[in-house]
């Protein structure tokens, strides 16, 4: 195998494991690891529903 | 094609080659709330906020992942919500990442030829300057894969530091063990004569430097409040 596909396996395995860890989190301690960093959890919610109401309203071609 | 198949998947615009109907949005919108697109959201922008330096940057990621969702689609039976928002926002980070070193590049490259032109105009001379540049941008070419592997050899050495530093034995052993195409803990304990306990301990630590390493790419500085 490459070397750089060598590194590359290597590098995408050790992120797959960041992302796997961040998709596992409940959403509750989601919730309140935001609070803790300053985030409004209230507006945040609000604007994924809001992203929910735009695409329910119609949406717009993204592209 | 329709936007939702009969297996319950979303196709995304990029695959359909056109903007949704009236009613695909609906029904993208129905099966997003279905699968909790507002808490997979938090999740997601918990993990945004992971990565980047400011508030405000992690919701402009997250923005660009449901962008990105509805361009790519997704398949409820292949992964769940959470975790395909999750890629989407590791996948944009990176992407973005790479924008901005892209862009470094051609500003140096117009600074290059600008200098050629200048040069040029000032003492009119012949194109070798030109030629020159053209060969420069060649060899760039054919240094990319160079480059690559550079850029994740560093990751990786990087990485090692910490991990030495931190006299961290097992998380070394075990990134020799991957690069050598060994991925199971047990096989990794039995070469090492190591508990395979120890393995499986050392994930959090090893997920925890690496998250670390990340977020000092973007420049997220340690334990100090953003925005």
């Amino acid at each position: 195998m490459a070397p750089v596909s060598r590194e590359r396996r290597l590098w995408e395995k050790l992120v797959d494991e960041i992302i796997d860890e961040a998709a596992s989190v409940s959403v509750a301690q989601a919730e309140a690891d935001l609070a803790a960093a300053g985030f409004d959890v209230a507006a945040e919610r609000a604007r994924a529903e809001a992203f929910l109401a735009w695409l329910e309203g119609g949406g717009v071609d993204p592209k | 094609m329709s936007a939702i198949t009969p297996t319950g998947a979303y196709v995304g615009t990029d695959r359909l080659g056109r903007a949704l109907t009236d009613a695909e949005n609906r029904q993208l919108g129905k099966l997003l709330r279905d699968h909790d697109f507002p808490g997979a959201s938090l999740v997601a922008l918990r993990f945004a906020s992971r990565l980047v330096r400011s508030r405000e940057a992690a919701r402009d990621l997250l923005g660009r992942t449901n962008l990105r969702l509805v361009r790519w689609g997704w398949d409820p039976a292949e992964v769940p919500l959470v975790k395909r928002l999750c890629r989407l926002v590791w996948s944009e980070h990176t992407h973005q990442l790479r924008e901005t070193d892209a862009a470094k590049r051609a500003e140096q490259a117009f600074l290059r030829e600008q200098e050629v032109t200048e040069g040029r105009a000032q003492a009119s001379t012949p194109s070798r300057e030109e030629r020159v540049v053209r060969l420069e941008q060649e060899r760039e070419d054919d240094a990319r894969d160079a480059r690559e592997l550079e850029r994740l050899r560093g990751k990786l050495d990087e990485l090692r530091a910490h991990l030495r530093a931190e006299k961290d034995e097992v998380n070394l052993l075990y990134l020799d063990y991957v690069a050598r195409e060994i991925t199971d803990p047990a096989r990794m304990a039995r070469d090492s004569t190591r508990d395979v306990t120890e393995f499986y301990a050392a994930a959090k630590r090893r997920k925890r430097v690496v998250l670390k390493l990340l977020a000092a790419k973007s420049g997220v500085p340690e334990n100090e409040e953003k925005d």
